[in-house]
């Protein structure tokens, strides 16, 4: 038994679904957006409400509820902040996350049983500005993601701040919180919640008016995901406090599937010492199944290069497709009651995806709808089926067909 | 209302004094990012006696993200600066404020995180911590700025109000990567180049695009220029303006220096002083920024 400590698995949630998802997959906690003072406005965010029951959800199950307070305000922006604070406090949250350094103390002074969170949105990238914060009354910092393993590993020899690192998906390609690409171009502000994601499109490179770019890959800044499977175990071993899932915006299947991944790889650690070879291997190619960018290992290498962009591509693929959530099953009977989520037939190579357990294969043969009669499709989402198996399936398992063994090589 | 000049060559120091500089900003090799004028610590007396010797203020750039291994250095290179009579060090990491208030001169800093500050509590904030001075974001209306300045201390308020503003800063080398990428990295230099610039695929506009040692650096195409605004500013007590010839000619920089003094001394309007400049340098697409327009909160 290795005596690593298990750091909190974050994971983000855009809507009570999700979050209670996260949860229910293995998430510690769970970082949610209100639907004031957060960035992310396009997520569904979070009424106070469900903001409240979330928080109930999550406690129930031994997890905890962070909020985003992260928009950087202006002046008119900050009407209703004290009331949103409070009510925060009142609805159990755990934390907030906090990009704005009045917000933070302010905080601190009126709602004083909520942990602040310095956002990464202050790109801290050494200790001293971190032990600053620590200073200030500040319960974390989310670390700058431009920090290399073995900067990481000087930083915290000189802090006892809890820190909190990502270690995976979508990553700004600025220091964060410092890009108006979005503003500039689109009028839509970054810091508000409104960022295009301008860093994604194509551009043309000139040097003076000699044009210096490929005609068929322009010049982009559109960043593989960071995917940090390989250093977990450092990461542990260094004693980092938490370990963020980026994507608020992700669907349901994309959380769970990296909850449970990250989930399973942070208990093996815990329990061996590492992640081996095959389990690493394991890992990798269940993250394939869902949607996502090709992925890469941020800065934790080092200093990204050419092979840690995307020109010219923006999907990786994907090895399985959702198609179905578990609501029921009848072990009498062995018929799981599913909800439809994407067309799929009779004889299909199917995964069976559940919380804390590993993932089953099996064929799909026969399937009913409600009233029993036999199916050879199933193409409407949504629609309630039943389908013969032996395996028994737990509510909010989630059900995949399998496209394809490898996920293609894309760059 | 003091004029501040980020030096454009270390040539133009005395005729930016003359111009009318009441501080001139040179940027701290190897702690300050982005400016023209990049000088030693050497460099740094002298730059401190010419201006003093003039009347105006020295200020120093060292507005770097520190990582563990620089944070040494540069506490040392501030103190250094703070004993040589340095007026103002612009920062955007804690480690510094940190440094200055345990050493007793946190009133020599001015915090400039160029997007961060947007509102008069996160001025408030800084200054509490003992700053002489905070620059405002640029992405925010004169409206908010006026608002920002009744509701702080005016006096502390620093603004970018003339040049190509910088919109986004990445760690990473995005000339080089991509140069690597289509093969060309053996025959295109790239990094400290000041002529690249971009072009989104369905814009017109060319954003200059600068790659260092401290990553990418990506400005606006247009000019901000507050030829207009100066005055409503004046009279709101903003402490500074600051005009940053980046990109710029020192002639450029120089004219514009000459034309925000006249308006501050009453002796020209802005709107003449803007057609002044405009007519010298046509091809200058000269903007008023964000002054009149307000970004959305989403889609």
């Amino acid at each position: 038994m290795s005596t690593l400590r298990k750091p909190e698995l974050l994971a983000p949630a855009g809507d009570l679904k999700r979050l209670k998802i996260a949860v229910l997959y293995g998430a510690d906690a769970v970082y949610i957006g209100g639907k004031q003072f957060s960035l992310r406005s396009r997520a569904n965010n979070f009424s106070m409400a469900d903001i409240a029951e979330g928080t109930a959800f999550a406690k129930a199950h031994g997890a905890r509820v962070h909020v985003t307070v992260n928009m950087l305000p202006h002046e008119g922006d900050l009407d209703g902040l004290k009331e949103y604070l409070c009510a925060l406090q009142e609805a159990g949250v755990h934390a907030i996350i906090v990009a704005s350094a009045a917000i933070a103390m302010y905080a601190k002074q009126i709602a004083p049983h909520l942990e602040v969170h310095i956002s990464t949105q202050h790109s801290i990238t050494n200790a001293a500005a971190i032990n600053y914060w620590q200073a200030k009354g500040m319960d974390r910092v989310v670390l700058a993601r431009e920090v290399s393993m073995a900067q990481l590993r000087e930083t915290m020899r000189h802090t006892t701040m809890p820190l909190e690192v990502f270690i995976h998906g979508g990553m700004c390609i600025s220091y964060s919180g410092r890009c108006m690409l979005s503003n500039h171009m689109t009028m839509r502000d970054a810091n508000r919640g409104g960022c295009a994601q301008s860093c994604r499109w194509k551009y043309r490179l000139y040097g003076g008016d000699q044009p210096l770019h490929d005609e068929t890959h322009h010049f982009s800044m559109s960043s593989k995901d960071l995917m940090a499977l390989p250093y977990l175990a450092e990461l542990m071993e260094l004693g980092v406090a938490s370990m963020k899932i980026e994507g608020r915006m992700k669907s349901t299947y994309y959380i769970a599937t990296l909850v449970h991944t990250y989930r399973r790889a942070i208990d093996e650690i815990a329990e061996t010492g590492r992640l081996s070879d095959a389990s690493l291997q394991a890992c990798e190619q269940e993250l394939h199944k869902c949607e996502s960018r090709p992925t890469a290992n941020g800065f934790y290498a080092g200093m990204p290069r050419a092979k840690d962009q995307l020109y010219g591509v923006n999907g990786a693929g994907v090895t399985n497709e959702f198609i179905a959530y578990v609501l029921d099953y009848d072990e009498q009977n062995q018929l799981a009651t599913v909800e439809v989520r994407n067309k799929f037939t009779t004889h299909t190579l199917a995964e069976l995806l559940s919380p804390y357990e590993d993932t089953i294969r099996f064929m799909i043969e026969e399937l009913y709808d409600e009233d029993g009669l036999p199916l050879t499709v199933a193409n409407q989402p949504k629609r309630i089926v039943k389908l013969r198996t032996a395996i028994k399936m737990k509510p909010h398992a989630m059900i995949r067909k399998v496209l394809q063994e490898e996920r293609p090589l894309v760059y | 209302m003091h004029l501040y000049a980020a030096l454009m060559t270390w040539e133009d120091l005395d005729q930016t004094l003359e111009a009318g500089a009441d501080g001139v900003i040179f940027t701290m090799v190897p702690y300050g990012l982005r400016g023209m004028c990049r000088i030693a610590p050497k460099q740094a007396r002298e730059a401190i006696e010419r201006c003093h010797r003039q009347g105006a203020k020295a200020l120093f750039m060292m507005n770097a993200f520190l990582y563990e291994e620089d944070v040494d250095g540069a506490c040392q290179q501030l103190l250094e600066l703070v004993r040589a009579g340095a007026d103002g060090i612009y920062f955007a990491d804690e480690a510094l404020l940190a440094y200055a208030q345990a050493m007793g001169f946190a009133d020599r800093l001015i915090y400039q995180s160029d997007t961060l500050v947007t509102n008069h509590l996160d001025v408030d904030f800084y200054v509490n911590e003992g700053c002489q001075g905070v620059v405002l974001a640029k992405e925010i209306t004169l409206q908010e700025i006026l608002a920002i300045a009744q509701a702080s201390t005016a006096a502390k308020l620093e603004i970018i109000a003339h040049g190509h503003v910088l919109m986004m800063h990445s760690r990473r080398p995005l000339l080089s990567s991509y140069m690597e990428f289509i093969g060309k990295q053996d025959k295109v230099k790239v990094q400290e180049r000041m002529d690249l610039s971009l072009v989104e695929d369905t814009r017109s506009e060319h954003f200059p695009i600068v790659e260092d040692k401290c990553g990418t650096h990506i400005y606006s195409g247009y000019v901000l220029n507050s030829f207009v605004q100066m005055q409503e500013l004046m009279d709101a007590g903003i402490k500074a303006m600051r005009i940053d010839g980046c990109f710029h000619s020192s002639e450029q920089m120089l004219l514009a220096l000459r034309l925000y003094d006249a308006i501050r001394k009453g002796t020209c309007d802005g709107a003449q002083a803007k057609q002044q400049f405009h007519e010298r340098y046509k091809d200058l697409p000269l903007s008023d920024g964000f002054y009149y327009r307000s970004t959305g909160l989403s889609k």
